[in-house]
């Protein structure tokens, strides 16, 4: 758990690799271990996700990753201020006490979902599942029609291989490789790392030229003036769990929401909000974090992983013969047990480990690009090859990197991607059961109409989405 | 009205070229695993037109880029340097790929690291202990404490390298 917090904290904090592409560069590591320590791996390298990425957002006004942009609207000003370490302590503590609060939640929830979902039927899940396509496509994105395209691509590439009900080969083009169908780790590192590497090959030059300075004095004001505002840090805190119970509502929306709320409700805010206020960054780490926890409501109790991030924790747990969905509030209960505790020890450790090591994993970020490609690229090749044991799954992940490549360029969500391809096998059985046990009608079932009542609101919503936050990024530049 | 035929405009074809497949070889398959790719294809193929539609006759040029759900492409990507820059380092990886096949992982992974450096002048302490650090801990990490049978590549094997 310490190995994958050091080495995780380490890849989040450098801009450009971010949350995803650091798990999907360790995750083969989780294949030798047992079930208990990969679990204890993947959900370290979580824990550090939204924590160690304020560093950046603090220090160089860079955003680390998509929950750590409205850090930089109080965070950079305290730094220019000469209170950087006072601004990360504050950030760190507030996420420790976030996460914390997100996975008391979960605790919470277990025993009021564990009946709700055993009440629902394959319909109903079948149903689900296409909604956590739909939803992480039209609402994590403002192209919502190229969002649920690229769910449906995923789906497709899911289809891959030998179809587990009639033993057919499907879209294999008598490929031998073709028929395990594509594996999910070397898609991700080449969906997600190899655009980034060509993201910082692009830029030329390292992230930052400006000196890191004192980030130890004024620690200890960072560490106090989050217990003293520990109220807001509570209110954000369920502003996160709100939003990661829907899928598709990442951290980017977490974190303007925290935002919104602590510019509208704290003392003198709106004069000192975008200053340098300390507030402005308690609110918001403490949300993004908390986030976490609540996310994996949807993801344990009805197998929807509500960001690409968990649909690749998603998929790691099923590597490790984990099935996320209706199997860990049952079966598996111990493991969700485990994971809950793992991410509350996580989130208060990564803190720890951010607090006393800030200033090297500030240094993370003076790296040249030149220094990381090479090393980034091995890592990619080998994490793929290490998925299987096969080179072409080294061909898997760069005809994936080109495609990430070319997706970003045109201004497709690569997300939706993952999502679809974790979910499809779960939502292709939920399907053909439903049809067995209803035929067509199965569409017509209360829970379903219902349920494709929300599919179709997550698809409107983006338009409303869209408008309410140009309405409030324009209250937050005034 | 306006046509706009925009170069990200071939993506949308990819993905409708993909979809129409999908939605032609299922018709041969049997009813069980048929019903699923034809479902799916024929809703992508749906949206796909909508945003073939919009991208040739209404499509805004500004900002078509952003995506709000990812790292959106920077006007530094967008750049003729940039993407001169970015053609390089896609050369280097379909290489390395090659590299990897004809040479195996063991000497492929340090003699790239080594050319990337020595390509991009960096200090030949560097030059030499990264490349070094490198094919070390792929043969004595990744080789020999997590056991991933890598290949001894295609030039090697002829040679009657295992």
């Amino acid at each position: 758990m310490v190995f994958g917090i050091i080495i995780s904290s380490t890849l989040v904090a450098m801009p450009g690799i971010g949350s995803k592409t650091a798990i999907a560069l360790l995750l083969p590591i989780a294949f030798v271990l047992n079930k208990f320590e990969a679990v204890a791996l993947i959900v370290s390298i979580w824990a550090v996700s939204n924590t160690a990425n304020s560093i950046t957002s603090i220090l160089f006004s860079v955003p680390g990753g998509g929950g750590s942009q409205a850090t930089i609207m109080d965070g950079y000003p305290m730094a220019k201020k000469g209170e950087a370490a006072r601004a990360l302590a504050a950030a760190f503590t507030s996420s420790a006490i976030g996460g914390v609060i997100g996975a008391i939640v979960l605790l919470a929830a277990i025993p009021v979902l564990r009946p709700l979902v055993l009440l629902l039927g394959p319909p109903e899940f079948f149903m689900l599942v296409m909604i956590g396509v739909a939803m992480v496509g039209a609402l994590s994105g403002k192209a919502p029609v190229k969002g649920i395209i690229v769910g449906a691509f995923g789906l497709a590439v899911s289809m891959i291989g030998v179809h587990m009900l009639t033993g057919i080969h499907r879209f294999t083009f008598d490929q031998l490789y073709l028929v395990d169908g594509i594996k999910l780790v070397p898609m991700t590192i080449g969906l997600f790392a190899i655009p980034e590497m060509l993201y910082m090959a692009s830029k030329g030059t390292g992230i930052s030229d400006v000196p890191l300075g004192d980030l130890t004095s004024g620690r200890r004001q960072g560490i106090k003036d989050a217990f003293t505002h520990w109220w807001l840090i509570v209110r954000c805190s369920f502003i996160g769990v709100w939003v990661g119970i829907i899928p598709g509502l990442g951290s980017s929306v977490a974190d303007w929401f925290a935002y919104g709320h602590a510019k509208q409700t704290c003392k003198g805010a709106r004069e000192t909000f975008g200053t340098g206020d300390v507030r402005g960054v308690i609110g918001v780490d403490a949300a993004t974090n908390a986030k976490e926890g609540a996310s994996l409501i949807p993801t344990l109790a009805f197998g929807i992983p509500g960001s690409s991030t968990l649909a690749l924790i998603f998929g790691g747990l099923i590597i490790v013969g984990i099935t996320p969905g209706k199997d860990m509030l049952t079966k598996d209960l111990d493991v969700t047990f485990s994971m809950i505790w793992l991410l509350i020890i996580g989130s208060i450790l990564t803190t720890i480990l951010c607090l006393a090591f800030t200033k090297q994993l500030a240094m993370a970020t003076k790296l040249r690009p030149t220094l990381m490609i090479p090393m980034i690229l091995a890592m990619a090749v080998i994490g793929s090859f290490a998925a299987s044991g096969r080179f072409e799954d080294v061909l898997v992940m760069i005809a994936f990197g080109t495609l990430g490549y070319f997706m970003r360029a045109a201004g497709w969500p690569r997300p939706p991607l993952l999502l679809g391809l974790v979910l499809g096998p779960i939502a292709e059985r939920y399907m053909w059961t439903s049809v067995q046990l209803y035929g067509a009608s199965f569409l017509f079932r209360p829970g379903v109409l219902i349920i494709f009542s929300l599919l179709m609101l997550s698809v409107m919503y983006p338009m409303w989405q869209d408008r309410y936050f140009k309405r409030m990024e324009r209250n937050v530049e005034v | 009205m306006n046509v706009r035929f925009q170069p990200r405009t071939v993506l949308t074809v990819f993905f409708i070229v993909v979809f129409g497949y999908i939605f032609y070889e299922s018709q041969e398959m049997p009813q069980q695993a048929r019903l699923y790719p034809y479902t799916i294809a024929a809703i992508a193929l749906g949206l796909l037109s909508i945003q073939l539609v919009r991208e040739v006759f209404f499509a805004p040029v500004a900002n078509s880029r952003e995506t709000g759900a990812d790292v959106d492409f920077t006007d530094e990507e967008a750049s003729s340097e940039g993407q001169k820059r970015t053609l390089e380092l896609f050369l280097w990886v379909y290489a390395f790929a090659v590299a990897l096949w004809l040479i195996g992982f063991f000497v492929a992974i340090p003699v790239m690291v080594f050319l990337y450096l020595l390509r991009h002048k960096e200090g030949w302490i560097i030059t030499i202990a990264m490349p070094t650090v490198a094919g070390v801990s792929t043969w004595a990490l990744f080789n020999n404490l997590l056991h991933l049978p890598f290949p001894p590549g295609l030039v090697f094997e002829a040679l009657g390298f295992d």
